[in-house]
């Protein structure tokens, strides 16, 4: 009896806390890459701080039919499905693909909306109208989609994978590839407002969105489907479809439904005039002052984020360095491992096992937090080694002059050989800031929303990424000037006091 | 009164043996010099003596804190522990003047001083300064206490070092070449204040070239060439009729 409760309290740890039953009565918490473009899921272009797509029109009927409340969770596209088991939301919603691999980590609604692939290629070539077309050809693709699949299978096609359906479309206008397949709905919306592409060809493929959600879910998968057979047969879901213009002939067929359509299609309008009148330069103007304060928040958090990683890196990085110098046969290899390992492995990857593979044994941080953990526990390993060649700097004297007068090694490193070797650290750790500030931007593989990932967010809702790519980069020059000077300054004092030191050394006899 | 005992010590450095079956003894109050060759082995007796280095075998006693490895074995896993302990104690009766002029550079010359009585001592703040001051009279830079040691000439870093170790009470105060780093012009204000030191009462041993010093100012002088103690001597003895040629050839370097 009380084992079997022991057991319990175990499985209610690892899986429970968060899983649906605790929570789905009052909060739905919904995961998206706000990046993921229109007609998704993607900032309002009129108002940055809304985030609007035919998704969170849906997300917001099935909460209404649930009588629950939603709350928004910002995850990159590729963490959406692991973060899910971090238990940081209930439900992923974002173009997700119904696939067979998938099926095998997480439960799928039934679709919200059926779709095909479309060939888009530049206005003026006559030449690309089907797959067989394609045959010898170089084509763009979204990485492990549909699209990718079925040109694969095809044979005979150079197939070349993007992350981001912007970067493939901008290839093909420079020439380095001759026709995209994506998704139909990415087709639309980016023929419509840039008029240099156009959509060729037949439907190909199919393909089914579902709602994602965590296999032990089972009570709120049955309550999801529930709302959304409501949805479908109250007729709410093919008025959020026509309103975007997304209806097709897939979903009449899915869903039974031949009618007329009656719904003007005016968040499609909305979206159009909103994004396309972008070449007025005044315009922009205005557009890029409202973006500001969405920006200057942003790089506050990137600020705030890097001053505490680094406060991190500075305390943790001296205890390693301590070990490695002082640590004798038992620790100091301990501390070189530590420093090799973390030199010798990207943030990246460092960031993702802390974000995503701690929380299996238990250690579940905060997206803030773990920026912080990762960012600070990565720069300590240099800092580490800055130190080190800071203490190698204090002439050995020193630490035997110090025992002489009766010090322990620990009082000597403390009162003698430290408040000298920081004094010659300064300058680098100051460097290595900066470019801290800079790594920070990383931090956006695990939900962090800063300074980076507004850029991406909004470059991409407005295709522009020369003008906000500015303004980014001079904010984080602004960000990091302050720093560069602190540097200059103690470099310069340092050295006068050298200058000053030898002067004396050899002018008083 | 016998305040240091070395016997029969030996130390290697892997295949070179450093220093070779050193016996000698000295009494509370003798200012004994210890002249040689560069690399006869008599800076490595010395941080010996103040336990900045380990010997391989013999015997060291300084004061009542006794180091016997007489019997080569005894070494067992608390060995080092143990030389650890005892190291300490002894080096808070010695005190120890080196060559190169190590003053804690981001310290005051008052910091400096200081700054032992305090962390080791654990003594008042303000008894430290007190003491400190009275000792800067007595080496003679009074008023120097608020100057940094870049700001201060080779000859009164090293009086202040000498300040420094004496504010550790030391019974016996070591010298390694303290003054071979200096110009010629400011070695007399080092070896005054040893001088001083000596009528007080105070036991130095001091490593040095300087000649003129060890014969005039030293009870005894230890001659060392390649690891071993040649011959033990007034400083008439060994300067005017060595008993070993050894001593003989070396001294006469200096008649001339």
């Amino acid at each position: 009896m009380k084992t079997k409760l022991i057991l319990n309290l175990w499985i209610l740890l690892l899986f429970g806390l968060h899983s649906s039953f605790a929570k789905e009565l009052m909060v739905l918490r919904w995961a998206a890459d706000a990046e993921s473009n229109a007609p998704y899921i993607f900032q309002d272009p009129k108002i940055p701080s809304n985030i609007i797509g035919f998704e969170v029109d849906i997300v917001n009927a099935i909460a209404q039919y649930l009588g629950v409340e939603t709350q928004f969770v910002q995850n990159q596209w590729d963490g959406l499905i692991p973060g899910l088991y971090r238990g940081d939301y209930d439900i992923a919603i974002n173009g997700l693909e119904i696939t067979e691999d998938r099926k095998k980590e997480v439960n799928f609604t039934n679709p919200y909306y059926i779709t095909h692939e479309q060939l888009v290629v530049l206005k003026g070539v006559d030449y690309i109208h089907s797959l067989s077309d394609l045959v010898g050809r170089k084509v763009g693709a979204l990485k492990n989609s549909l699209a990718e699949r079925i040109l694969r299978a095809k044979g005979g096609i150079n197939v070349l994978t993007y992350e981001g359906e912007v970067n493939a479309f901008v290839d093909m206008k420079n020439g380095r590839i001759e026709a995209v397949l994506v998704d139909a709905p990415i087709a639309i919306y980016y023929t419509a407002v840039n008029p240099e592409f156009v959509m060729v060809g037949q439907p190909i493929g199919e393909i089914s969105y579902g709602i994602a959600l965590r296999k032990q879910d089972t009570t709120l998968l049955a309550k999801l489907n529930w709302a959304l057979d409501k949805l479908q047969k109250s007729g709410k879901l093919r008025e959020i479809l026509e309103e975007w213009n997304l209806w097709n002939f897939m979903m009449e067929k899915y869903l039974n439904d031949y009618s007329e359509s009656n719904v003007p299609p005016k968040k499609y309008q909305y979206f159009l005039e909103s994004v396309s009148k972008k070449s007025e330069f005044s315009e922009r103007i205005n557009l890029y002052i409202k973006f500001l304060p969405i920006f200057l928040k942003a790089a506050l958090i990137t600020l705030g984020l890097s001053i505490l990683a680094m406060i991190v890196a500075i305390a943790f990085g001296l205890i390693i360095a301590l070990a490695r110098i002082y640590g004798g046969k038992l620790i100091s290899p301990l501390a070189v491992a530590y420093i090799e390992i973390i030199r010798g492995t990207p943030l990246l990857i460092q960031l993702y096992l802390i974000f995503y593979a701690l929380p299996s044994i238990g250690i579940k941080l905060s997206p803030f937090l773990a920026a912080i953990v990762g960012l600070g526990l990565n720069y300590a390993a240099y800092e580490a080694e800055v130190y080190r060649s800071g203490f190698f700097a204090i002439p050995r004297g020193q630490m035997e002059a110090a025992i002489s007068l009766g010090m322990t090694k620990a009082q000597a490193v403390w009162h003698i050989i430290l408040p000298q070797a920081i004094r010659i650290v300064i300058p680098p750790v100051t460097n290595d800031f900066i470019s801290l500030l800079k790594d920070s931007s990383l931090v956006s593989v695990i939900t962090m929303i800063e300074l980076t990932k507004v850029y991406n967010q909004i470059a991409s809702t407005y295709y522009d990424y020369l003008g906000t790519g500015i303004i980014t980069a001079i904010l984080y020059l602004l960000l990091g000037l302050p720093f560069i000077r602190i540097a200059r300054y103690f470099e310069r004092r340092l050295s006068i006091e050298r200058r000053e030191t030898a002067k004396l050394e050899g002018k008083i006899v | 009164m016998e305040i240091l005992k070395v016997e029969a010590l030996n130390k290697r450095f892997g295949e070179y043996q450093v220093l070779k079956n050193i016996n000698f003894s000295v009494n509370k109050g003798e200012l004994i010099s210890i002249i040689g060759r560069s690399g006869c082995g008599k800076t490595t007796l010395l941080r010996c003596i103040n336990c900045l280095e380990t010997f391989d075998s013999g015997y060291l006693r300084v004061s009542d804190i006794e180091i016997d490895k007489r019997n080569g074995q005894k070494q067992n896993n608390n060995g080092n522990q143990d030389f650890e302990t005892k190291a300490q104690k002894i080096r808070r009766k010695v005190g120890m003047l080196f060559q190169s002029l190590n003053l804690f550079p981001h310290l005051t010359v008052l910091e400096n001083i200081t700054l032992a009585p305090i962390v080791v001592k654990k003594e008042p703040k303000e008894k430290a300064i007190q003491e400190a001051l009275i000792l800067l009279e007595k080496v003679g830079l009074k008023g120097y206490e608020n100057r940094y040691p870049y700001q201060l000439s080779g000859g009164q870093s090293q009086r202040v070092a000498i300040a420094r170790s004496l504010a550790m009470n030391p019974e016996i105060m070591l010298y390694d070449e303290p003054t071979s780093a200096l110009d010629p012009e400011l070695v007399g204000e080092v070896l005054n204040v040893m001088i001083d030191l000596h009528k007080e009462g105070m036991t130095q041993i001091v490593v040095t070239h300087a000649m003129n010093f060890a014969k005039t100012a030293s009870n005894l002088v230890v001659y060392m060439e390649s690891g071993e103690i040649i011959e033990i001597g007034t400083p008439q003895k060994i300067f005017e009729s060595p008993n070993d040629p050894r001593t003989e050839a070396y001294v006469r370097l200096f008649k001339e």
